[in-house]
């Protein structure tokens, strides 16, 4: 049982093709995040999926149904903007039901449906504004309230929290964890941003330059990435690789250590400290190994100056190793 | 507040408005004052003498039934050239909108007749309307249409509006394309999955979005149909057969440079000034109103 198969799936624009047939299957109730950089094909997949954009080749089916050729609105899904898209000349109460009058449902059920939206958002007292009148973060809950109210099984995001400040994007970050707890909707939601992608998804879906990656929860993907390239992507600050030997070592920040002691079985290298980025918890320690950049994240304060030359140990099974060519995972199962 | 601007030498601001202000007081308050002047006074055909009259030019006006009917001709002419043109102007924007890429060529040439000499327009639709010698009078005729707007008034009061507003078209296409190149996409999108077939969207959420720029047009055009037009109905008409197509700006010069009743033409000149003055406010009042959407 599934609620969103994708087949194949071609996004050709003229001669030039963006998304090269990727395969993907979406459980019910999952909260599955694409995250890659720019232009590697995420948000067109998902533009895809809403019917915004036509699919090339290959199929899409949406709760057992193929929707290849339906009209958006025909698909059953909501979708939230990363600009929001409020409709400018409507106070936010007529944001949330325009879908609803547009079915013709009951004007008290309306109510009732926006009313709900508006209590799990914290919008009761905004209903009458117009979006101008706004702040980024309420237009944010209206956008989510505009798909709440329609009740569909399947819920789209597309960089929702890209135009918020820090801040706001935490807190927005777990109040979106929330609603997904809370309404148990299928959620497909795209981002650049890989600590969004690590504490809301479900399962991850990396994508690059139109092709999948890998997939797999947050912990899969953080603890075996696929290819270089994951392990590059995922991770803050990301994995060092580093080139010896002709392989690519791959090595977490977190999993460097500046003693030997405490480490089973410990693999040992020569590092010149460039600088120190203390974060008051921890300390970002960046050195050269071999030329090449290593971070290393220390708790508390490291005891190391800039321009000193230390021994940096790494756990053995702490360590991957990538094809140099392919970039491939060598010890990926 | 604007910043004032400071010059060493206190005279060389005014020195640089004085062109402008030397044309202005030249073709515009000079004429305007002398036109204020006149309405007031009658005067005998030859420019021999005039005598002061108070009202009585206007007073006459209003008594005259061809006055009158010549006001309810001139609301007939701008209202529909100014529907006509905006109705034209807003489809042909909304069909280009489409095209994702547009030739610079073909979009200057949809902008093309604004550039036209309003006489030239005029004879251009002259040529065609004619029931002997212009290819849609022809057609018209020869289809059972008892088409001739040299002698039928209703037919020259069709062809003077289309000429009119074919001229505005363009005009109004420019105003119309930028509005609706403003609207964001993603909004449209949003209203599509909300379940809006493409017709809905434009009433529901395009439409609104325009509002501002439609008001402006509104009074754009009333101003074009009621003051710029006096070129395109004399190529075309000259205010005949018998009057019909005489609008308001048309009647000051035929009274005032054909019939030599320089104080009526005046007095029928101010008139129009305090018309303009209303559309002006009116105009002032709605961009102020104007709703600033954002986000």
């Amino acid at each position: 049982m599934s609620q969103i198969l994708i087949k194949k799936l071609v996004k050709k624009y003229g001669q030039n093709q963006v998304v090269h047939g990727i395969d993907l299957e979406i459980k019910p109730k999952e909260f599955v995040v694409l995250v890659g950089p720019s232009g590697c094909g995420k948000s067109t997949t998902l533009r895809m999926i809403a019917g915004l954009e036509e699919i090339s080749s290959g199929e899409i089916q949406i709760g057992n149904k193929v929707v290849n050729n339906l009209a958006p609105k025909d698909r059953n899904i909501a979708m939230v903007f990363q600009n929001y898209a409020l409709y400018p000349h409507m106070s936010v109460r007529e944001n949330l039901s325009f879908a609803l009058q547009l079915q013709k449902m009951d004007r008290k059920d309306i109510d009732r449906r926006v009313r709900q939206a508006a209590e799990i958002l914290g919008l009761m007292d905004l209903l009458e504004r117009r979006p101008g009148q706004l702040s980024g973060g309420q237009r944010q809950r209206v956008a989510m309230g505009r798909a709440i109210v329609r009740n569909t099984p399947v819920f789209l995001f597309d960089e929702p929290l890209s135009n918020l400040d820090a801040k706001l994007r935490n807190q927005m970050r777990t109040e979106i964890k929330k609603l997904h707890m809370r309404m148990g909707t299928t959620i497909v939601y795209v981002t650049h941003d890989q600590v969004e992608a690590m504490t809301l998804a479900d399962r991850i879906v990396v994508m690059k330059d139109g092709y999948i990656q890998q997939i797999g929860s947050p912990l899969e993907i953080y603890r075996n990435p696929a290819n270089a390239f994951v392990a590059g992507f995922i991770g803050s600050p990301p994995t060092n690789l580093i080139e010896i030997s002709g392989q690519i070592i791959g090595m977490r920040p977190e999993h460097i250590r500046l003693e030997a002691e405490g480490l089973s079985n410990p693999v040992g290298y020569q590092a010149q400290v460039e600088v120190l980025e203390p974060l008051g918890g921890e300390t970002l320690v960046h050195t050269l190994v071999l030329n090449q950049k290593v971070i290393v994240k220390c708790e508390g304060l490291a005891p190391v100056r800039p321009s000193q030359v230390i021994q940096i140990y790494i756990d053995k099974e702490n360590q991957r190793f990538f094809d140099k060519t392919s970039g491939k995972a060598l010890n990926y199962n | 507040m604007l910043k004032r601007s400071h010059y060493e030498n206190p005279i060389l601001p005014y020195l640089l408005i004085s062109p402008q202000m030397l044309i202005v007081i030249l073709f515009f308050l000079w004429p305007a004052g002398a036109a204020l002047l006149q309405a007031f006074q009658i005067s005998d055909p030859f420019g021999q003498g005039t005598a002061f009259v108070w009202f009585d030019n206007f007073k006459n006006l209003f008594e005259t039934l061809e006055y009158r009917q010549s006001f309810l001709k001139t609301l007939v002419f701008s209202v529909s050239t100014a529907l006509l043109s905006l109705l034209m102007g807003l489809a042909l924007a909304a069909l280009t909108n489409r095209i994702l890429k547009i030739k610079t060529v073909t979009r200057t040439l949809l902008i093309w007749p604004y550039a036209v000499a309003p006489a030239m327009a005029g004879m251009l639709w002259l040529f065609l309307f004619h029931p002997t010698y212009g290819v849609i009078g022809h057609f018209l005729v020869s289809n059972g249409v008892d088409w001739n707007p040299v002698l039928n008034g209703t037919h020259a009061m069709v062809m003077v509006i289309i000429a009119a507003s074919w001229k505005q078209i363009s005009y109004n296409f420019v105003f119309f394309l930028g509005g609706l190149q403003a609207v964001p996409r993603s909004i449209l999108e949003a209203a599509a999955i909300d379940g809006a077939g493409p017709l809905r969207r434009f009433f529901v959420i395009v439409l609104p979005l325009l509002s501002p720029t439609i008001f402006f047009l509104i009074v754009m055009n009333l101003v074009y149909a009621f003051f710029d037009t006096f070129g395109v109905i004399h190529a075309t008409t000259e205010g005949g057969p018998g009057g019909a197509t005489s609008t308001l700006v048309y009647k000051v010069y035929s009274d005032g440079f054909v019939g030599q009743d320089l104080g009526g033409s005046a007095a029928q000149s101010v008139i129009l000034m305090v018309i303009t003055v209303i559309l002006t406010i009116v105009q002032f009042k709605v961009v102020e109103k104007k709703v600033h959407y954002n986000g």
